[in-house]
């Protein structure tokens, strides 16, 4: 009995000490909101592509690239963060014909853990 | 490598390319953005997938669960079923980025209609866990899993078996994100599965118990049957939505939450009982934050033998990896990813 009271004690006390000594700016960064959004579909093109995550990044470790429809790169990189706020990747971009753009990122949280993800955008 | 502990035991076309197009802009991000640093809970390429209930998830991964649950369950006491809330808690640890194992616990209350409540913990669980695949491109993964229960290590008032259980099985996972653009919003769909053989490694048990009818202690033996443990989980990741497919003005906390369906089922092979199937249908959400993980469910069962009333299920789950990633939270045995 004591073993299995003293893993119950045992998993009751981690979570707390755990849930105590935690280190809040540590997790995966994940995005949060974009520009332009996921499967936006715009009139005019923008003049540039941000993306915008949930923790602060790796600066020098994170990537943002926007290609066309070929794959083709078609951002004016190399990528530049938003430096004010640490949590944002941005590329400016030239004046886009019509057509589909897919934005791509890896962010790198500050605790190494990385993330990547994509999606695409219209110009019309 | 989450699970409720219970389940155990009770267990392209992307715009304008074509497929090929779309797999080599798949590889594409991850080769010239460079492979993802380092190993990731629950991440397949840009697909997470939330630890389930009452699936095992088929991750290895540095994190703590608990689960709570409350139901009624068919019983062999004289009112034939009971009044069952469940408590457990598991820890599992990377020993490499594709190796881990895990320990688990359960305290059970059960009430049986018209008797005493009777209160205890069920038997130790341990585990091993391979994930021999990851997929970024597919969003898939699968593992081997290897379950024990450890017998006589819980209290046999609350219905822990004196003779131990292992349970080998596969596990896997698969994202939708490959689906063409033109079923674009079907991307966020994911599934999951497990399967796997509960083997006790007694045929039987003999054990004594108190006759109060007779004042005699009597001798009964009990036949361990071999099941087959089986489950699938159809998951909808709203995230994923949103930062993949189509940017939405979803309110928080709705923007992080995963709808779930999931299919719990148990097979009886042998041993008196070869055929029966009991199961449970549990539909529910789970919100997925930086550092932890909550959920809550319904658990229905699938038919009369698996019992006649809904019950719940609710879990708080911690993400190790996140909250220590530089002591606790990485494998024992890891590579430096970069300076």
């Amino acid at each position: 009995m004591s073993l299995r009271r003293s893993l119950a004690t045992t998993l009751a006390g981690a979570s707390l000490i755990l849930a105590a000594l935690s280190s809040p700016g540590a997790a995966h960064t994940l995005p949060v909101h974009s520009h332009p959004p996921a499967g936006a579909v715009l009139a005019e093109a923008p003049r540039e592509v941000w993306v915008r995550f949930d923790g602060h990044l790796e600066l020098a470790l994170s990537r943002l690239r926007v290609e066309d429809s070929d794959g083709k790169r078609v951002d004016l990189g190399p990528e530049e963060a938003q430096r004010s706020q640490a949590k944002a990747l941005r590329v400016a971009l030239p004046p886009l014909p019509a057509g589909t753009y897919r934005v791509r990122w890896k962010a790198v949280g500050t605790d190494g853990h990385g993330t990547v993800g994509d999606y695409s955008f219209r110009v019309r | 490598m989450a699970r409720g502990t219970h389940s155990r035991t009770g267990l392209a076309r992307w715009a304008g390319g074509s497929f090929i197009a779309r797999v080599g802009c798949v590889a594409a991000t991850g080769l010239l953005l460079g492979a993802n640093p380092a190993g990731a809970h629950g991440f397949a390429g840009k697909r997470f997938f939330p630890s389930t209930l009452t699936v095992e998830d088929p991750f290895v991964a540095d994190e703590l669960s608990f689960v709570a649950g409350h139901r009624r369950e068919p019983s062999e006491d004289a009112g034939g079923f009971s009044h069952v809330t469940r408590l457990s808690g598991e820890l599992s640890k990377r020993i490499t980025r594709r190796l881990g194992i895990s320990v688990g616990g359960e305290w059970i209350s059960t009430h049986p209609a018209g008797d005493a409540a009777r209160r205890g913990f069920n038997n130790l669980e341990v585990g091993a866990r391979y994930q021999f695949l990851t997929s970024e491109l597919h969003e898939a993964v699968a593992s081997l899993d290897f379950g024990a229960e450890v017998g006589d290590s819980g209290d046999a008032g609350v219905g822990a078996e004196p003779s131990s259980v292992v349970v080998p099985g596969l596990l896997f996972g698969k994202g939708a994100g490959d689906l063409p653009d033109s079923l674009r919003f079907l991307r966020p769909f994911a599934v999951t599965g497990s399967v796997g053989v509960a083997l006790p490694l007694d045929a039987r048990t003999r054990t004594r118990a108190f006759d109060p009818m007779t004042g005699n202690f009597v001798s009964e033996v009990q036949r361990n049957s071999r099941t087959v443990e089986w489950g699938a989980t159809l998951q909808y990741n709203i995230p994923y939505l949103q930062s993949f497919v189509k940017e939405t003005a979803l309110p928080a906390p709705l923007d992080h939450m995963t709808p779930v369906v999931e299919l719990s089922m148990q097979t009886c092979l042998d041993r008196g009982c070869s055929g029966r199937t009991t199961g449970t249908v549990s539909p529910g959400v789970f919100w997925v934050g930086r550092h932890f993980q909550l959920g809550v469910e319904a658990q229905i069962p699938v038919n009369q033998r698996s019992g006649n009333q809904v019950g719940i299920l609710a879990i708080v789950h911690l993400f190790l990896d996140d909250l220590f990633p530089t002591t606790w939270g990485r494998p024992l045995f890891h590579q430096r990813s970069h300076p």
